[in-house]
């Protein structure tokens, strides 16, 4: 790594861990319903939602309760957005003039943006106007974040109760995550884009007139406020189809630091609101170190893979001092994309600043093998927390089946129920991730839309399924993806992989509701250290690599074997 | 013929800019997203 991507990670890295604690304890706060300082503000719009919509914010719910509520919740907005696609081109605020989306692509980026994904089979800013970015994308972005918040303080509740039945309240905890923590944070960090050049309109297209002569119409639009929710919420659908690689997305090394704090800022301080909430914060810190190692670990290779440039180049006498620059944006970089890219693919974000497809082989290896690790490193907001909950429950199972003791996790003890609830949730993204790839890699209608052959053809379509299950929504591209297969396809398995996880992710919060406390012995495997913290990491890197290394062998492991004999595809 | 009489008929029946044949599908899987997972959470509660 050079001084400048070294001194980039330091800089990046002490920012939002010095976010972590302030932002923790005020999440945790709010959602316990205590006064803070947006209170005064917040209390009595809280109060008129809750009269409006008849939710008595006193009255808790079961987790089957809660889990109905979550579900019931993505119906209006799914097929509010679905309508609202395919009457685009019949509404008001589309000055360009933007079609009606076709069906089956509007059933894919509705599903998409309501599972928080943002998979985005259509082209941004030359598909959707600005009334579908903002009332469509935008309002979604921040509801499906909410319900993640809300699955994992459901989750960090089954934790910490004892002998209970319910585990929250799901309309409260949507409201709360909504109006104290996304909005005041979105409402900052749009100020600060705006400032830095970032559009925020409803114009028409600029018309200008280029250095040849001829005349070209840029979109514009109300870029700033959907880049904070974007890259805040995890959802991070861009507003144009170059993403953060557009200077109206990310017009400086500035935007592009904020935003590499955004994506991991809510998913990060959320290990500290599970730590104060099971009464123990080092709970919290033991889990973010685990994030934390596993992210700074594929910054580091990414850094090496992509900073060292391409073999071949090098070989025909090109100098690749700077890096591999194919696909990436001068302004930021090797060193500037590398890390935006491991945070995009880390964090569930999705986000993007320069075009996967052009990474080297292993350096593709790494964005796919961040995706296929359930998202666990940092991950979405909430999602990544009850995804790394997951994976301690599996850790301390395996403990527990090393030492002979019943497994136990902050104060729960792990019995069978746990144990089944906890593989429904983990087996569900690999079975709708590797099925689709298998037979989309032998169909016509999975094989005519491979921009490339071979082993790199595999991996466009290896990362399509693992970025649309995995609700991470960041393209490879060289896939030619919006088609009636594809769209449904991923949509499908965008369902899966949040609907079906979700809901085993709740029975199983209820489930530890309601076990007593087990009071910690000298056979209880400490989860707050260094031991714990490695366990944690070998369990997830070996069940990940049990599961994806052979799909990953066939794409990025051998094209990497043909690059250094001298072939590319 | 069954697809050009469903067009037909979407096109004097159903909402401007809606196409019977194409959309109610779509809207059906649409349900279908959050019907399943439902049913799924009964299976939960099973286990």
């Amino acid at each position: 790594m050079t001084p400048a991507a070294i001194g980039q990670l330091l800089v990046w890295l002490v920012l939002l861990l010095a976010a972590v604690r302030p932002l923790g304890g005020y999440m945790q706060r709010v959602f316990a319903g205590e006064t803070t300082v947006l209170t005064p503000l917040l209390r009595p719009i809280e109060t008129v939602l809750y009269r409006v919509a008849g939710v008595r914010s006193s009255e808790e719910q079961t987790w089957y309760q809660y889990a109905q509520a979550f579900l019931t919740y993505h119906l209006p907005g799914l097929l509010l957005l679905y309508l609202l696609l395919r009457l685009q081109d019949r509404l008001p605020l589309n000055p360009a003039g933007q079609a009606a989306v076709p069906p089956d692509l509007a059933l894919n980026t509705a599903i998409s943006f309501a599972t928080n994904t943002s998979w985005q089979s259509y082209a941004g800013e030359l598909t959707l106007g600005p009334l579908a970015q903002m009332a469509g994308i935008a309002v979604q972005s921040f509801l499906s974040a909410a319900a993640g918040i809300a699955v994992a303080l459901a989750l960090t509740r089954g934790f910490a109760r004892r002998g209970a039945t319910t585990i929250g309240n799901f309309w409260v905890d949507t409201t709360r995550a909504t109006l104290y923590v996304l909005l005041p944070v979105c409402l900052l960090a749009s100020l600060v884009f705006a400032w830095q050049g970032v559009p925020q309109t409803l114009s028409a297209p600029a018309a200008t007139t280029t250095l040849e002569g001829a005349r070209q119409a840029i979109p514009l639009g109300p870029v700033a406020s959907q880049e904070a929710i974007k890259l805040l919420s995890g959802d991070g659908g861009g507003f144009f189809n170059a993403q953060s690689a557009h200077p109206f997305e990310n017009p400086n090394g500035l935007t592009n630091l904020l935003a590499m704090l955004l994506m991991p800022l809510l998913g990060a301080a959320l290990t500290n609101t599970f730590g104060r909430m099971v009464g123990d914060e080092r709970q919290g810190w033991a889990l973010l170190a685990a994030m934390m190692l596993l992210l700074l670990a594929g910054a580091a290779a990414l850094h090496g893979i992509e900073g060292s440039g391409d073999p071949l180049l090098a070989g025909a006498g090109i100098d690749q001092g700077a890096g591999n620059l194919e696909g990436k944006e001068i302004r930021f970089g090797a060193a500037g994309s590398a890390l935006f890219s491991e945070l995009g693919t880390a964090t569930s974000s999705g986000a993007v600043n320069a075009m996967h497809d052009s990474y080297l082989p292993l350096g593709g290896l790494v964005l796919l093998a961040n995706m296929m690790l359930d998202e666990v490193i940092v991950g979405g907001p909430g999602s990544g927390l009850f995804g790394m909950l997951l994976f301690a429950l599996v850790a301390v199972f395996i403990a527990g089946l090393m030492i002979g003791r019943t497994p136990e996790y902050v104060g729960n003890k792990i019995e069978s129920r746990e144990v089944k609830l906890t593989m429904l949730a983990l087996l569900a993204v690999p079975a709708a991730l590797l099925l689709p790839t298998a037979v989309a890699v032998v169909i016509p209608a999975g094989l005519i839309a491979m921009g490339n052959a071979g082993p790199h053809g595999f991996t466009e379509v290896l990362y399509a399924y693992t970025s649309a299950v995995n609700t991470n929504g960041s393209g490879f591209a060289g896939l030619s993806m919006n088609t009636p297969f594809y769209n449904l396809t991923l949509a499908l398995g965008m369902t899966i992989g949040r609907f079906l996880v979700i809901v085993p992710v709740l029975a199983l919060a209820g489930s530890l509701a309601t076990r007593r406390r087990v009071e910690a012995s000298h056979g209880t495997l400490p989860t707050t250290g260094p031991l714990w913290v490695g366990l944690l990491i070998g369990v997830i890197v070996i069940v990940g690599g049990l599961t994806y290394l052979p799909a990953l062998a066939l794409g990025p492991v051998a094209e990497h074997a043909a690059l250094l004999g001298g072939t590319m595809f | 013929l069954y697809r050009h009489r469903a067009r037909q008929y979407s096109a004097t029946r159903s909402l401007p800019g809606i196409d019977a044949v194409t959309d109610i599908p779509m809207l059906v899987l649409i349900v279908l997203a959050v019907l399943v997972p439902a049913a799924y959470a009964g299976l939960c509660r099973s286990i």
